[in-house]
């Protein structure tokens, strides 16, 4: 890969990165209005999730491709049926967004000591 | 007799995201032609125009999915001899081979890596039955 190539690669994680607190900001109000039985808003909820896990990982965040996946895991068994008859078990839809929110908080921490580094 | 070597993919994903990495890792890094389309009825627009080699497919997209697509593709004698990969993050071993029992000829894992996805693409072009 040429230094052009490498650059323009860099050039897009940053543009990416950039944008992704409001990505996650998105899923946390989308969860935060998920509305009891509506399906519409849980495959609105699971887009926005299944997108971010994809992505993620691709830019090189694979902690908040983690975090989405575990959520999209919840959002996608609780669209099919077949989420825990316990509810109390495992962690919830609130507890998914919180790690989410936090993994993007260490994302972004570590790119500014990144660019902060000579 | 050497192979027609792979030179025109397209490209079908929703996530603009997505698009835009893959589609520079084809063309910039890969220096395949890549035309792409952002769902697969678009892509079944476009397929009979650009005439890929080779169509690189997300599986899981909202309204008509890759393998829907697939068939559809299928059922059209303009395409139904060109090479399908679909591209997933579902790729445990039952859908793997789900996805080449109804005709893809691989299937490429997300996420992938920008660096190799060109080559891994040719692999599978390359090694394909013709």
């Amino acid at each position: 890969m040429t230094v052009g190539q490498r650059e323009r690669l860099e050039s897009l994680r940053r543009d990416y990165a950039r944008d992704l607190p409001a990505r996650v900001r998105a899923i946390a109000e989308a969860a935060a209005s998920l509305e009891p039985r509506s399906r519409e808003t849980l495959q609105a909820l699971h887009h926005l999730v299944h997108r971010l896990t994809g992505s993620a990982a691709i830019y090189g965040f694979t902690g908040v491709s983690r975090a989405a996946s575990a959520l999209e895991a919840l959002v996608y068994s609780a669209l099919t049926g077949t989420a825990a008859a316990d509810p109390g078990r495992g962690p919830s839809l609130a507890d998914l967004v919180a790690a989410l929110e936090s993994e993007l908080a260490a994302a972004t921490a570590s790119d500014m000591q990144r660019k902060g580094d000579p | 007799m050497s192979r027609k070597p792979l030179s025109r993919v397209l490209l079908v994903e929703d996530d603009p995201d997505v698009q835009v990495v893959a589609s520079m890792a084809l063309s910039e890094l890969g220096g395949l032609v890549v035309e792409v389309c952002g769902s697969a009825p678009e892509a079944l627009r476009t397929a009979p125009v650009f005439q890929p080699d080779l169509i690189l497919m997300d599986v899981m997209m909202p309204g008509m999915d890759g393998i829907a697509a697939l068939e559809a593709l299928r059922k059209d004698p303009r395409l139904a001899a060109t090479p399908v990969v679909f591209m997933t993050a579902r790729a445990q071993s039952h859908e793997v081979a789900r996805y080449r029992e109804l005709g893809s000829l691989g299937v490429i894992t997300k996420p992938f890596e920008p660096e190799s996805l060109a080559e891994t693409l040719r692999g599978l072009w390359e090694g394909r039955d013709v």
